[in-house]
């Protein structure tokens, strides 16, 4: 008797441990699974870039894009490349797409030029490091924003991203402004920035200023396209849909929305 | 008692010495003093009512830039009046309120608070635009040509762990926790 007793005494002590111990890491499972879940969940809205690599060799084309989007947005202009500040820029091949060439490419193709920006990525590195949330991905449209009122310039951002996307003040920029639109803010020493898929435009419905801009170009049309990922009928859909389209170091999982028609 | 004339000459002599302040400013005319900011002319309301913006401007400034920049929102609804605005501390506040020195700085240099906003938000000056010295490079560097492809910002890419020491070290007073 004495001995069931304790035996039963001694299971259901067991019992319980496991009970206690067991249900903290079911939830904690489970809750990793949601997480995943959500993350994979598509956006009701996902503004996104289609650049068609070919009609965006011509210098022509490349020069007012970038001009448009700095113009707009009191970007500086610094001659040491380590200080400047680009939201959209150029740069070849080779470096864009490093996991798609090997040593045996065309040298004509490595050298190519190729627009690069912010990719607004589906699950951006830079996000899960911001310790202040002033970069967060706007659940209303997708966008990865930046909330300068926020930034301490700690920099995680700029480690995080794998794409270069994002700049520092290392200076006061307004001097390098040549002329500044009042209509947007400059930024101060001390923040980051970067291409914000000029979220004050379309808020007005406009596209943004780089596609405008080279929409007006002759040798420009469908250099740039701009659109929502999640409605079926858009430009940048219908052009995924048809053409052969890659996306920067898809390997990192962070799914980027910007998109090349090479 | 010995000595109250000393004694009550001396507290009359403290009392008004201590309270030096206080009859001063008034004899001055100081006390009266108030910042008198220049109202714009030829506009009657402000986006509230005057009271409101006169206890809460820099409230209503924070809520303007939360739901702009991150709701994604434009416009604001007057609850006083009813109008319509854009959100937009350049475009809409200092469209009435175009002097700065006039208006914001008057009362901000009394209550000796110091709003960083114009670090960063432009003022419109009398053209609308605000011209700079050029201090940058001249022209463009021949990032734009097929054959030399940019070599701007090429270090990001390239080798991102020795463009942020070369950064760092480029600026070592900037660096946070190092
Ligand atoms: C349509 C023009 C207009 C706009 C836009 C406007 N204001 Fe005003 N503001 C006025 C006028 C006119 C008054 C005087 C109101 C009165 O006497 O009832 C005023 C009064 C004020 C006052 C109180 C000053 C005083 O001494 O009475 C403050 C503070 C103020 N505005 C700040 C702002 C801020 C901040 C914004 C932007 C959010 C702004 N205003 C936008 C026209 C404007
Ligand atoms: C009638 C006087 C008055 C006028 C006019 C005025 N302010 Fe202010 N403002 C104040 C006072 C007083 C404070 C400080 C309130 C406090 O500390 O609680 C303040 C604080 C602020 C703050 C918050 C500063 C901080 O450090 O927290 C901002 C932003 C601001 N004002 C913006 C403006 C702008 C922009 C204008 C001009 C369009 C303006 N104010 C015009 C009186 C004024
Ligand atoms: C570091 C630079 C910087 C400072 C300092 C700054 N802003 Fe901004 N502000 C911006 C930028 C850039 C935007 C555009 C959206 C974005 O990327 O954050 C903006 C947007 C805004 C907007 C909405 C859009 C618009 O056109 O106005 C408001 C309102 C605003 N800021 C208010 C303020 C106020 C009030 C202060 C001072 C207390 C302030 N800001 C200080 C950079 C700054």
């Amino acid at each position: 008797m004495d001995d069931s007793r304790r035996s039963f005494l001694k299971k259901a002590g067991l019992s319980a441990l496991g009970i206690g111990a067991g249900f903290p890491l079911l939830r904690a499972s489970v809750r990793a699974l949601q997480d995943e879940s959500e993350q994979a969940a598509p956006l009701s809205k996902q503004w996104a870039m289609v650049i068609d690599i070919h009609k965006c060799l011509q210098p022509e084309v490349i020069k007012t894009c970038i001009e448009a989007c700095h113009r707009e947005h009191n970007v500086p202009d610094i001659e040491d490349p380590r200080k400047d500040i680009e939201w959209i820029r150029t740069e070849s091949f080779e470096k864009v797409f490093a996991d798609q060439t090997h040593p045996h490419t065309q040298e004509s193709i490595k050298q190519l030029p190729v627009m690069i920006l912010c990719n607004h990525c589906a699950s951006p590195s830079c996000v899960r490091v911001c310790p202040t949330k002033a970069t967060w991905k706007r659940e209303q449209d997708g966008i990865v924003m930046m909330d300068m009122h926020r930034c301490i310039g700690c920099r995680y951002c700029i480690a995080a991203c794998p794409y270069g996307a994002r700049s520092f003040n290392w200076q006061d920029p307004r001097p390098f402004i040549q002329e500044i639109r009042p209509e947007y803010p400059t930024r101060t020493k001390g923040v980051v920035e970067k291409c914000t898929f000029c979220f004050e435009r379309i808020a007005k419905g406009m596209v943004p200023a780089c596609v405008e801009a080279c929409q007006k170009l002759p040798q420009g049309a469908g250099a740039l396209t701009f659109g929502d990922l999640a409605d079926a009928n858009s430009e940048v859909v219908k052009i995924l849909r048809e053409k052969y389209t890659i996306r920067r170091r898809p390997g990192l999982g962070t799914a980027p929305n910007v998109f090349y028609v090479i | 008692m010995y000595d109250s004339g000393k004694i009550i000459g001396g507290l009359v002599l403290f009392t008004v010495a201590a309270a030096f302040p206080v009859w001063y400013t008034h004899a001055s005319g100081k006390a009266g003093y108030q910042p008198n900011p220049v109202l714009p002319e030829g506009k009657t309301k402000c986006v509230e009512s005057k009271e409101y913006m006169l206890s809460e401007h820099m409230n209503l400034l924070d809520e303007w830039r939360d739901l702009v920049v991150r709701e994604g929102q434009t416009t604001y609804v007057s609850t006083a009046y009813g109008d319509e605005y854009e959100m937009s501390f350049t475009k809409t506040c200092l469209d009435c309120h175009e002097k700065k020195e006039e208006f914001c700085d008057k009362c901000h240099t009394y209550a000796d608070v110091t709003p960083y906003c114009w670090d960063c938000h432009v003022e419109k000056t009398a053209t609308g635009r605000m011209q700079h010295v050029r201090v940058g490079r001249q022209s463009k560097p021949d990032m734009l040509s097929n054959a030399e492809p940019s070599r701007r910002g090429a270090a990001r890419l390239e080798d991102k762990d020795k463009a942020m020491t070369a950064r760092i070290d480029s600026e070592p007073s900037a660096v946070i926790g190092r």
